[in-house]
Order: structure tokens, then sequence, then C-alpha cells
């Protein structure tokens, strides 16, 4: 099946008779894309469903008043980025409160994953990952997994090219690193 | 997926160690996550965005099962034959046979020996034991009496050594530990009422004062106005004589 045009779903999303479809088939183009974003950010399946939903949910809401001098993928890409890391950000201010471990926190999860190997690079990969600070990871996982290009992640993380290199190149340095000595 | 030729080119000149990883992500999705998605969303827009509510659109209110034909007719009988039949007390064998048919069926018959004749002579040998202990007598009312009239005196006397000792404390350690009565009596005799008043206040409950005002004749006490204060008497009277002046 052909994708839909996204200007032809936002035309479709602005008028009341089609909102709701349209809107139904943004969900479905996107949400295995941004799904795998969240996940790879977040890394727990329930916590990824929740961020996703309520990005949606916050995107139903914003989308009237999306210009269209940027793409959507990349609005959602944006919203679904920050969503994360607030999420994050929230769970960490929860767990320093509960008194939990919040540094191993996400490195717990993945090895609690019931299909964790850690003899398979994928699963190391994963754990490298983790060891980079919240916003050098998303750097890494539009870059690695999405691969998204830098004018795009420039506009989707609101930093420079230049900037996203550098840290794109001290991400895979320090995951190598990870990988070596683990 | 295949790989862009340029996000390879550049992960391999920056680390070609990472770049031989697999792309593919280890996590897994639950069966059918995403055929669902954009209904349960869709969902919770229509709802306001409460997930609750969402939820149970999602579900509908029609309910996936179908109910037998007089399922509803004959549901209190059939509750009501449950309860009788819980309360029915089984017995150790019915029970033993519901719950573990192979031990119900095994013999109860003890393997222990116990000596020839054991429980024949069992009762004798209580007997024997019995008889042989010494029978203490119980005391008398009137030496419990006694007991307990020695006890109160042996109170007092130590309730009045304490306060005594507590007061020595506080005024040096110079003080000799043994005294007689009547020392006793002189040495209480120089503490102030402000002291005792303390002392109580700090030490005793309601049974010292029960056990004080006992002690109290009732006719020596002072007069209520003999309570009040001198000053306070003078500024009295000569405010009423100001107004016995006045209406006069």
């Amino acid at each position: 099946m052909t994708q839909p045009d996204d200007k032809e779903l936002l035309l479709q999303f602005r008028e009341p008779a089609t909102k709701e479809r349209a809107y139904t088939r943004i969900i479905k183009k996107y949400q295995e894309k941004l799904y795998w974003h969240v996940r790879r950010l977040v890394v727990d399946h329930e916590d990824a469903n929740d961020v996703l939903q309520n990005m949606f949910i916050k995107v139903w809401n914003g989308l009237e008043n999306f210009r269209e001098d940027s793409q959507l993928y990349t609005w959602l890409y944006r919203i679904a980025t920050n969503e994360s890391l607030t999420f994050l950000e929230q769970k960490k201010k929860r767990s320093v409160v509960s008194m939990d471990d919040s540094e191993g926190g996400l490195s717990n999860s993945i090895k609690a994953d019931k299909h964790f190997d850690a003899n398979r690079l994928e699963w190391k990969l994963q754990l490298a990952i983790q060891q980079l600070p919240e916003k050098q990871r998303a750097v890494f996982n539009l870059r690695y997994y999405d691969e998204m290009p830098y004018t795009e992640m420039s506009k989707v993380l609101e930093t420079s090219e230049g900037a996203l290199k550098a840290s794109y190149h001290h991400a895979v340095k320090k995951i190598e690193d990870f990988i070596l000595n683990h | 997926m295949t790989r862009s030729p340029d996000i390879l080119k550049e992960l391999e000149q920056i680390s070609p160690a990472v770049a031989q990883i697999s792309e593919k992500t280890p996590y897994q999705v639950p069966l059918g996550y995403f055929d669902t998605l954009d209904t349960v969303i869709m969902a919770r827009i229509a709802a306001g965005g409460i997930e609750e509510n969402s939820l149970l659109q999602v579900a509908g209110k029609q309910m996936p099962q179908d109910v037998p034909q007089g399922y509803f007719d004959t549901l209190s009988d059939y509750i009501l034959s449950k309860i009788k039949a819980q309360q029915n007390i089984q017995t150790a064998t019915e029970e033993l046979s519901e719950l573990s048919p192979l031990l119900a069926g095994l013999s109860k018959t003890n393997l222990y020996e116990v000596p020839a004749g054991y429980f024949e002579n069992l009762s004798d040998g209580i007997t024997e034991k019995t008889t042989e202990t010494k029978v203490v007598a119980m005391f008398s009312r009137k030496v419990w009496m006694r007991y307990a009239a020695a006890a109160v005196l042996f109170g007092m006397i130590a309730f009045g050594i304490n306060f005594f000792f507590s007061q020595s404390t506080i005024s040096g350690p110079n003080i000799p530990i043994a005294k007689t009565e009547e020392q006793i009596n002189k040495e209480l005799a120089k503490i102030s009422d402000e002291e005792i008043i303390n002392y109580l206040k700090m030490t005793s409950d309601s049974k010292d004062v029960a056990a004080i005002t006992s002690f109290v004749d009732q006719s020596q006490l002072p007069a209520e106005a003999d309570y009040l204060d001198d000053a306070f008497m003078e500024s009295f009277m000569k405010e009423l004589e100001q107004t016995e002046n006045k209406t006069n």
C-alpha cells in the first residue's frame, strides 16, 4: 500500500468530515518509526507506549496550528524526542525521591528483558547507548537507526549541524570504548 | 531495511568496530500492538485524553461472551446451593479423600511400639508422683493482712527516705547519709514548701495525693480567707472604705 502524502493528509485533517480518518492515517504512517525512536530512548515497552500515546494526543491538539514550513515527520520526531526526554527527566526525579538506582535504571531494564543476551553485540550496543547522556543518545539513535540527515536532525533537536556531527562522532567513540571493554 | 551507504561509510570512518554491529534493535513489541494503536489513540482523543474513559470506549459496552439461556433464572439457586455445600461440615476422612485420595487409602495404624503394659501402669505412676509432692498450705487471711500492713508501712518509710535522699542530692554531697528519725524530721522541716510542691509535682501521682490527704486533719486546715494575700487584703479593704465613704 502506498503511503499517503503528508500534504494531502494535512488538508484532510483540516476538514471536519475527514479529520479523524486523516489522523488515523497519520498515526498508521508514523507509529512504528516513532515507537522505535521512543522505545530506544525509554527502553521499556509500557513507558514507550505511554509516551507515544500522549505524544499523539498532543499532536492532535496542535496539528491545527502546524505550519508547513517544516516537514510533518520532522515535527513529529521533535515532539516524540521532547516527550521522551521529559519522561526520562521525570522518571529520574521520581527515582531520586524513592531512593531507586536511577543511574543503572535503564541498563537494568535492558538486562531484565527476557530476551537479553549479554553475549550478543546488539544487546551490548543497547547497554553502551545507555551510558551516553540523554540528548547524545537521541543524536546517536536518530543518525544510527533512523539514518536522519543532519539538516533534518538539526530541526528535530534544534541544534546546529556542526554540533550534531561532533556529538555523533563522540557518541560512536564512547560506544566503541564500552563494547571493547565490556 | 538496507543501510544507507552514506551512514555506513561515516560510521566506518569513526569506528569500524561499531560499524560491524547489526543495526537491528533487539527489543520485542507485543503481538498486534501496531494494529490497535491508532484505535486506542483515537478513543483517547474522543474521551478528551482520559485513559480510563478511552479504554472503556475501545472495549465498548457489548460483552464479547454470550450468556447461556436461562442463566440468570437459575443463578441465585446455584449460588445458594454452593453456600449450603460450604456450610456442611466435612469429616476428616471426607476432607482427606478430596485433598489426597492416596493418603486417604493408607492405613492409619501406628507403626511405633509402646513398652508392654505401659498404659495399664501409667495412671499408677502418676498418682505415686503426685502424693510424693509436698502440699504447701495457703496463707490464712490474718497472716496475709499482717504482711499487707507491713508492706504499707515499709512503703511509707521508703517514700520518706526517697524524698529525703532526693533532697540531699540537690543540697550537696557533704550531708551524712545515715540519719536518725529525729534528724530526718529536722531536715524535712528545713525544706521549703515550694521545694515540696515541686517535688510532688515531679514525682507524685493520684495515689500519693490520696495517701497524704488521708493523714491530714481537715479541721486543722486554714480557712479559705487565709489563703488571700495580705497586700491584696489591704487594697481590697481600702477600696471598700472608699466606696463606703462615697455612698455616705
